[in-house]
């Protein structure tokens, strides 16, 4: 197994999987934005969910799951198909056990969740139903958490909470609780030497005004993840994960690590918001159009990438249009980035092609990030067959290069 | 090639690109990331996962290139196989083994290359499948024997005729090893002879060879003494060796198993346990079967205790030690008779030694090295011995570094001269004599007594030449003229050299010493004088030479030239068209009528 990452084509949302190369080849899956479409048959749609589960192990019991499922924030295109391709509930309630692999529902081992399951939804915090489906889970296991000291708490029942509520609402939750600039390397309660993560975000606001500027988005959780090749750590990358963050994120994160940029610095950026303009500026694109200005801040906070660095968008194809996200005007600043630094920038959406985009997968092994070609489940494989290879063999040449019987030359 | 100005490198890195995209465009293969199969072998530097099926079921093959591809072929390993020794050719870590008969020719043809390879390893997978290669087992048993699990650390080597019929053979077990033989004496002195005198050595026990009708496919493999003795059954007497082995009170028994292939004879060993079963109160079985006294057992009954079902087998590794394996892999039909023959060496000098080297290696039975002489610095510039053994007799520690070498031979060693060797020892069933003394009063009175037919058989003289620019070998039937003395003067110098020097030039140098005379010449100046002789002497242990015969080996004029020498008259006139010399030639040795050893006309009439 090798340390990978998987961004699946699933429009502006997020879906990436970061699979471990350990002996066990441990899963992180950020957000999950399957839609119906994806999931119809008959619709010319990527079937990620297929996609997913082809990269999923299974456990004991044949049943599918994930190591952790990281949901960065409760937006739609964050979590869509949760309720209908996660089992949510205890372990022991799980049903799906006599219905097919692709049936089957995946069990969330351990689940990272932003603290805004704590708020109530209000017309500022509005939730679909794999949202509230969501926060019931994240309730269910934090509330158990509460209850049992963490060790005593099994597979499909963890939760991390990554970061603080405002209103002292995960003052109590102990060891679940990791808070903003802490570093942890723990994935489903184990230590794990692949992987480490330094939480930047959720920030808090510090007034009233502020809170009111950042909106839902600023609960987004962004986690700088150290990412190795193996146990031995020969090779290490950076992935900067930041769900739906906002200029005003990044313009507070810059102006708080400006002495120590390294924090943010990155080998795989997934862009914010799917390359959203409103992650590099506060000016409306509409209204003022060229004149619309980057905050050199929050540029400066995404502008941290590596030599050989990738940025990428998740998010449908990106035209030269009004169209935001994603942006055009975001991925020209993105490209400037990825430019400076010998690097990519690269839009799911897009590849292999804007008709049918594929999962686009990353390799973290031989000191190196490489794109590799990714293998799916639902793109069957052809199959070599006689036919094959007797045809094959007639399209050769007259097989000049390999000459049967040995070489003669020595004895 | 490359084309003019690209790099090895270059090539190489293109071959991968090319065959990255040859492989997944027409055989749909996906790309690995190398921390998927650098487990298997850190050597491969790409690797493809291709799904092929033969005929019903869909097969995972990966196939990987290493770094010196397209110099290199690529390796393949099945995924998904059935457990090791099921299919032929198909190692237990999954890798096929294709047939090592590929030359590739344009190494820049990569999809030519790869389509080859996968044809090879697509039609593998497909005739294990359906069975039709199960004969691949027998023809290469021995790769197969020797890759079970259960394989003993030791291994046997063997000394035995690898042919039939089945028969009882004698084992000498060992720490380390085994021995097995035709006789007690066969197995004790080849012990003795690569590892020196032990008392150890002359204890061997009673085995058996079963001479099987084909080799046993890995599924008939004997998994207990039971499957041992159903073996035994299928071979003739088998089953009454056994028997005969059970009565022994020695275990293990050793029942090494024979049969012949396609590819040759194919030896196996197995030690086989007697039942050592645990009765529920954890005592022993007995050692006889239960109702007997021991050594009372009628031997029928006593076979069944042994061979059952309950006692276990070890299969060892044979390794062949015998002349006719070690001397040509058994296809060499001269090894039947230079086992038998015996040869006299006289002088284990710098053309002697590695005469008697040569035949030894070339299987000859038994030789007797003679020379008075010791070893000393100077000498093992142009020797095969060296320093490990200065000080020491040339004959002795030679004969016994040959000895050690090949321990299936008789060597030995005399120090003295061959008059001496002659006074104290028969000669009667000698087949040649080999005088390589460089010393011409030792060399006329081998002639003369061979003349006055005091030595019955044949002779072989060998010497050379100044600087060793040329060099001869001359063999003489057991007749006595013509003799050596025919093509020599009476004071030893040859009548028609080869070469010709000027009068100033010595003879022979002289070290700063009483007596220690040389020629300045060098090891590889000597290898065609040791060619001639070895060539001719094995020529007449094979009895293809009738009359007296003179091989020649004149050496490069360059070589000539730079010692000062030329081609002497006579023989430039007769090979004026050859004067680059560099060539072996031989010819009759002339009888002398007046010879004044040989001859029947008085040279003073």
């Amino acid at each position: 197994m090798a340390t990978k990452l998987t961004f699946f084509p699933v429009g502006n949302g997020d879906m990436t999987l970061v699979s471990l190369g350990d002996a066990d080849g441990t899963t992180i899956l950020i957000g999950c934005n399957i839609r119906a479409a994806a999931d119809d048959p008959e619709d010319d749609t990527r079937d990620v969910a297929a996609d997913l589960r082809a990269c999923l192990k299974t456990d004991a019991q044949k049943r599918p799951y994930v190591n952790v499922f990281l949901s960065t924030h409760p937006d739609k295109d964050h979590i869509t198909g949760l309720k209908k391709h996660f089992h949510l509930g205890t372990p022991a309630d799980y049903c799906d056990d006599k219905k097919t692999a692709e049936e089957k529902r995946i069990i969330i081992r351990e689940i990272w969740s932003s603290p805004i399951v704590f708020r109530r939804a209000s017309k500022d915090h509005m939730l679909c139903d794999d949202a509230i489906a969501f926060n019931s889970e994240a309730k269910r296991r934090v509330a158990l958490a509460r209850k049992k000291d963490s060790s005593g708490i099994e597979d499909g029942d963890r939760i991390l909470v990554l970061g603080e509520d405002e209103d002292g609402k995960t003052d109590d939750l102990g060891s679940i609780l990791v808070k903003v600039d802490g570093t942890f390397d723990k994935v489903n309660g184990t230590q794990n030497a692949l992987f480490a993560a330094r939480l930047l975000a959720p920030l808090p606001a510090t007034d009233d005004k502020e809170a009111e500027a950042m909106g839902k988005n600023h609960s987004s959780v962004i986690l700088n993840m150290q990412l190795a090749d193996t146990p031995k750590r020969t090779t290490v990358r950076s992935f900067l994960t930041s769900g739906d963050a906002e200029v005003l994120i990044w313009e507070k994160l810059w102006n708080k690590h400006e002495t120590k940029p390294d924090v943010l610095a990155y080998d795989v950026l997934l862009c914010p918001h799917h390359c959203s303009w409103h992650s590099l500026s506060y000016d409306s694109r509409s209204e003022k159009g060229e004149n619309a200005k980057v905050c050199d801040a929050a540029r400066s906070a995404l502008s941290q990438i590596k030599t050989g660095g990738k940025i990428i968008s998740s998010s449908c194809p990106i035209k030269d249009d009004d169209c935001d996200p994603p942006s055009y005007a975001a991925k020209q600043e993105y490209e400037a980035m990825a430019e400076d630094a010998d690097g990519e920038f690269l839009c799911v959406g897009e590849l292999p092609s804007e008709e049918k985009p594929a999962p686009l997968e990353f390799v973290i092994t031989d000191g190196a990030l490489s794109r590799s070609v990714q293998k799916t489940a639902s793109t069957r494989r052809s199959i070599v067959t006689s036919g094959v290879i007797d045809s094959i063999n007639a399209k050769a040449a007259q097989n000049e290069a390999v000459q049967k019987g040995g070489n003669t030359r020595y004895a | 090639m490359p084309e003019p100005g690209s790099t090895v490198r270059a090539l190489q890195e293109q071959a991968v690109a090319n065959a990255d995209l040859f492989l997944t465009s027409s055989y749909g293969a996906l790309r690995l990331a190398k921390s998927e199969f650098v487990a298997e072998a850190k050597c491969f530097r790409a690797g493809w996962s291709l799904l092929i099926q033969p005929s019903t079921r869909e097969r995972e093959l990966h196939l990987y290139l290493d770094s010196s591809f397209p110099f290199s072929r690529p390796a393949f390993f099945l995924r998904d196989r059935p457990e090791f020794l099921t299919w032929p050719h198909i190692e237990n870590s999954g890798k096929l083994c294709l047939l090592d008969d590929i030359k590739i020719t344009h190494p820049e043809h990569v999809e030519e290359i790869l389509c080859s390879e996968i044809t090879d390893a697509f039609r593998l997978v497909d005739e294990s499948e359906s069975e039709t290669n199960q004969p691949d087992f027998q023809l290469e048993f021995h790769s197969y024997w020797n890759r079970q699990a259960s394989l003993s650390k030791r291994r046997v080597y063997s000394l035995l005729e690898p042919h039939g019929p089945s028969r009882p053979v004698r084992f000498w077990h060992g720490k380390r090893c085994c021995v097995a033989g035709e006789t007690e004496e066969q197995i004790s002195k080849w012990l003795r002879h690569r590892h020196g005198k032990k008392s150890e050595y002359e204890d061997t026990d009673a085995a058996c060879l079963l001479w099987l009708v084909a080799p046993l496919l890995p599924r008939d493999y004997p998994r207990t003494a039971a499957d041992l003795y159903r073996i035994a059954e299928s071979a003739d007497r088998g089953a009454h060796l056994l028997r005969s082995l059970a009565i022994e009170d020695r275990p293990p028994f050793p029942i090494l198993l024979g049969a012949e292939s396609r590819n040759g004879a194919c030896l196996a060993a197995v030690l086989s346990y007697r039942p050592n079963r645990l009765d529920p109160r954890g005592a022993r079985s007995p050692v006889t079967r239960p109702g007997f006294r021991p050594g009372k057992v009628p031997p029928n009954l006593q076979a069944q205790h042994v061979f059952s079902a309950a006692g276990r087998v070890e299969p060892i590794e044979v390794e062949r030690v015998d002349g006719a394996w070690v001397h040509g892999r058994d296809h060499d039909p001269r090894q039947r008779i230079l086992a038998q023959k015996r040869v006299i060496l006289a002088g284990c000098g710098s053309v002697g030694a590695p005469i008697a080297q040569q035949l030894a290696m070339a299987g000859v039975g038994r030789l007797t090295l003679v020379d008075p002489e010791r070893l000393t610095w100077a000498n093992i510039g142009r020797h095969p011995l060296g320093s490990k053994f200065i000080d020491q007799h040339k004959a002795i520690a030679l004969s016994e570094c040959l000895q050690e070498n090949l321990p299936h031979l008789e060597i030995d060693g005399f120090v003295g001269t061959f008059a001496e060797y002659s006074a104290s020892r028969s000669l009667s069933d000698v087949d040649l004599i080999i005088c390589a003394t460089a010393d011409w009063n030792s060399e006329r009175l081998l002639n003369l007594d061979h003349v006055d037919r005091q030595i019955s058989c044949p002779l072989l003289f060998t010497w050379t030449e100044l600087h060793a620019c040329a060099g001869h070998a001359l063999y003489l039937p057991a007749v006595d003229h013509p003799c050596l003395q025919c093509g020599l003067t009476p004071g030893g110098d040859m009548k028609e050299p080869v070469t010709s020097w000027p009068k100033d030039v010595p003879s022979y140098l002289s070290e700063p010493a009483c007596g220690a005379h040389f020629q300045p010449y060098g090891p590889i100046e000597l290898m065609g004088t040791v060619s001639v002789a070895a060539s001719l002497s094995l020529d007449a242990l094979l009895q293809k030479l009738t009359i007296a015969t003179h091989r020649i080996w004149i050496g490069p004029y360059s070589l000539l030239q730079e010692a000062g020498g030329s081609w002497s008259q006579k023989w430039f006139s007769e090979h004026s068209d050859r004067k680059e010399g560099a060539f072996q030639e031989t010819i009759p040795w002339q009888e002398d009528p007046a010879c004044c050893a040989c001859g029947h006309i008085d040279p003073q009439a």
